[in-house]
């Protein structure tokens, strides 16, 4: 529904808007979402599964959602409706995002996390001659370089060999202990073998974060100011 | 042929522990002018741009121009335990593509270190004008910056020609410090207008800790929205140019 409202939350923190018209969706689940006629984001929300509460009083609409772990509630008043409608809606489509293997790669160098707590990525794409391009290479807090082979299916054996040539390589150059981790969205039973029997590692990476991690990313690449 | 001889050693510690903040494996450019390094992080938020002349080394030998990769954390760790007075001998040996490390001080060391495939690709630098120069202290700046990286993951820089203001925010409060034109670890203050931008406080904060170890005056120059250029000056005509690139609002 939309029209002329005036909106309060109080939980964590607390909020008023003032008048003004906005956007008010109710959800089957009991989400809500409260938009102003500008930007993607709403103003105020409440997750799935509040309780409402619905009274006219004083001329106005009043609309209450609550929440109780944690006690949030958020009030939207109308004085006036422009238009309101409900709809019952079935939706079974799949969601299906297309994140490469590429796409993968920025993501875990924009938000190290996705392959460990301490992770700080070095280089990518590093060639290491015969055996091939190797795609992240970084450190953890103790010191040890940690190899990492990105796959965006579910990593098999020879991803695990893969990830094995690349330590051999990256082993003859450096003194430093090494780690390998592979970064999949699953690994297969015969590989989970493989590489518990190699003391390799596997880290899941969802298609999902590291579509949210790209889609939410705020800092701007240097290369986008440089001359042309 | 190449072989140069650092009298301070520690200082040359304490620039490769400089563009360590950003990168592994370091591919210099050696020419009979000097060392150069110009070299971003893997994600290409952020830049090193390192120049050192000959006339900063206590001898420098270059015959002609080549590049020289090695992996910048491991000499760091050679050079872990360095003292006061030690100096530093550098020669390249062709024969086993090693570069050689002599420290001597109370007695010498050697250590050697493999050289790497030099990568190929050239980094330009950015293209900008500043609407804000603003000189200063560098540990001042450090300490600044410091203080906002306890409350914050993001810091917001902004000038006008009465001050600079950085400002970290977070929810439970925001950290904000100021230095006033006239303020004692101001040195020089240009600012046309205004400028604002917000920039991540983690490589901020290894960028100007490392660059303070190694200088005591810094450079902040930045415009609103663009990216920041921090340059501390270095004796002689070196160079440790850092930019960062700002995030959206």
């Amino acid at each position: 529904m939309s029209g002329n409202c005036q909106v309060s939350y109080e939980g964590r923190a607390s909020s008023t808007l003032g008048w003004g018209e906005r956007l008010l969706i109710i959800k089957t689940d009991g989400s809500v979402l409260v938009h102003r006629p500008e930007g993607y984001e709403p103003v105020n929300w409440q997750p799935a599964g509040c309780v409402f509460q619905v009274e006219v009083e004083d001329e106005e609409l009043r609309i209450r959602a609550a929440r109780l772990q944690p006690r949030e509630v958020l009030n939207i008043f109308f004085n006036r409706v422009l238009h309101l409608s409900t709809l019952t809606l079935t939706d079974e489509g799949d969601f299906s995002l297309y994140v490469s293997e590429q796409d993968m790669k920025r993501a875990i160098l924009l938000a190290p996390k996705l392959v460990g707590e301490d992770f700080r990525p070095l280089t990518s794409e590093k060639e290491l001659g015969a055996a091939g391009f190797v795609d992240v290479v970084g450190e953890d807090s103790e010191g040890r370089l940690v190899v990492v082979e990105i796959k965006r299916n579910p990593a098999g054996r020879e991803a695990v060999r893969q990830l094995q040539r690349y330590i051999k390589a990256v082993g003859m150059r450096t003194e430093r202990p090494l780690r390998g981790i592979i970064a999949a969205p699953s690994l297969t039973r015969e590989a989970q073998a493989l590489l518990s029997r190699e003391g390799l590692e596997f880290k899941p990476v969802s298609l999902k974060r590291c579509y949210e991690v790209l889609k939410f990313e705020k800092t701007r690449k240097l290369s986008e100011f440089f001359p042309e | 042929m190449f072989r140069l001889v650092i009298s301070d050693s520690r200082a040359w510690k304490n620039l490769m522990a400089a563009i360590s903040t950003l990168v592994e494996e370091a591919s210099f450019d050696v020419k009979p002018e000097g060392l150069a390094l110009r070299a971003m992080d893997p994600s290409h938020v952020a830049m090193v741009d390192f120049e050192y002349p000959k006339e900063s080394f206590q001898e420098y030998e270059c015959t002609e121009p080549s590049k020289l990769c090695l992996d910048i954390g491991d000499m760091l760790k050679l050079m872990r335990r360095v003292e006061a007075g030690e100096t530093l001998e550098l020669t390249l040996d062709p024969q086993t593509n090693h570069l050689n490390m002599k420290l001597t001080g109370k007695y010498k060391r050697r250590f050697s270190l493999p050289l790497l495939q030099p990568s190929v690709s050239e980094v330009p630098t950015p293209k900008l004008t500043f609407d804000a120069q603003i000189k200063m202290d560098a540990d001042c700046l450090n300490d600044a910056i410091t203080d906002i990286s306890n409350v914050s993951d993001q810091v917001k820089i902004e000038a006008d020609e009465e001050k600079l203001v950085l400002t970290g925010l977070s929810e439970t409060g925001n950290v904000v410090v100021e230095f006033e034109r006239a303020n004692q670890a101001v040195l020089d203050f240009q600012v046309k207008g205004e400028a604002k931008a917000l920039y991540g406080v983690s490589f901020l904060q290894d960028m100007v800790k490392a660059g303070a170890a190694s200088s005591k005056v810094v450079s902040v120059e930045f415009s609103t929205d663009k990216p920041v250029k921090i340059d501390f000056e270095l004796p002689l005509q070196g160079k440790l140019t850092y930019y960062l690139a700002p995030r959206l609002e």
